[in-house]
């Protein structure tokens, strides 16, 4: 089975918003979640499409267009969603993150880990 | 959606390559309700869409005998003049460009005889209007007929 190279930071933010929307994951939905998941950073709209280009290249996702609706001008969606590949890597890297959560509290402590939710709810 | 703003899709539409169009304008569309946030999202937007686009499409040994035989066409029609390697490398980076662009704003691989001569034809002419060398042409037709992979064949979406 092929390994899946490393993510880049910005990678793992679109490929756990490609995630999180499900069936409804394209340009506008992907992009409203990244700038959920980056806040307070700001993401421009084509850093997500360039992204996805690569992701697409590299095999981490597929995507298909659908049917044309009235509120977008009746212009088709690019839907996207992970391949295995993606997937592997997306689940590599959070388990990479979750041990050095998991070592940086152990260094810092409690109080720090309670900070540091206390920033990501602000 | 306001004629101002429809005005504004069409412009926008020019300008992105076709293998992306529909949902970029769709995004754009769904996203803005007026003419400046339309104006300024396309303004942040379509810049990477057509360098990612490029990214995509680009074929680096393709581009490299490109160059080649382009520099070459243009150095060997201005042999006799003073400052020729550079006079002969501005227009060949300007050709590559065309090409780049070329490349990545194709709806698809060509079938027609009009179509397949499309680019030979624009060195031809390119090296003919900036005194380059009739070997351009040559040198890209046989570029072309050997290596040039169809658009669609390649990676990614069309």
């Amino acid at each position: 089975m092929a390994r899946p190279d490393s993510l880049g930071q910005f990678e793992q933010l679109v490929l756990t918003a490609i995630l999180a929307r499900r069936d409804d994951a394209y340009g506008v939905s992907i992009h409203a979640k990244v700038q959920e998941l980056a806040a307070p950073k700001a993401v421009s709209l084509g850093a997500v499409y360039v992204t996805l280009d690569r992701l697409e290249d590299k095999g981490l996702v597929s995507s298909w267009l659908t049917d044309p609706t009235p509120e977008r001008g009746g212009r088709a969606k690019r839907c996207y969603r992970l391949e295995a590949l993606g997937e592997r890597a997306l689940e590599e890297s959070a388990v990479t993150a979750k041990r050095m959560w998991d070592d940086i509290v152990a260094v810092w402590g409690g109080e720090w880990a309670k900070r540091g939710k206390r920033w990501a709810i602000d | 959606m306001g004629d101002r703003l429809s005005r504004l899709e069409r412009t926008a539409s020019i300008v992105i390559p076709p293998a992306c169009r529909e949902e970029v304008l769709g995004d754009l569309h769904e996203r803005n309700t007026t003419s400046l946030q339309y104006v300024l999202d396309a303004v942040r937007t379509v810049p990477l869409v057509i360098a990612s686009r490029i990214r995509r499409t680009w074929d680096g040994k393709l581009f490299a005998m490109y160059a080649v035989s382009l520099y070459g066409s243009f150095l060997f029609g201005r042999v006799l003049e003073p400052g020729r390697l550079l006079q002969a490398a501005i227009p060949s980076a300007a050709a590559l460009i065309i090409l780049a662009l070329d490349e990545a704003y194709a709806e698809g691989p060509s079938v027609s005889v009009l179509g397949r001569l499309r680019r030979p034809a624009f060195v031809c002419i390119a090296a003919l209007i900036i005194r380059g060398n009739i070997l351009g042409l040559i040198w890209a037709l046989v570029i072309q007929a050997l290596f040039h992979v169809p658009t669609k064949l390649r990676r990614g979406p069309i």
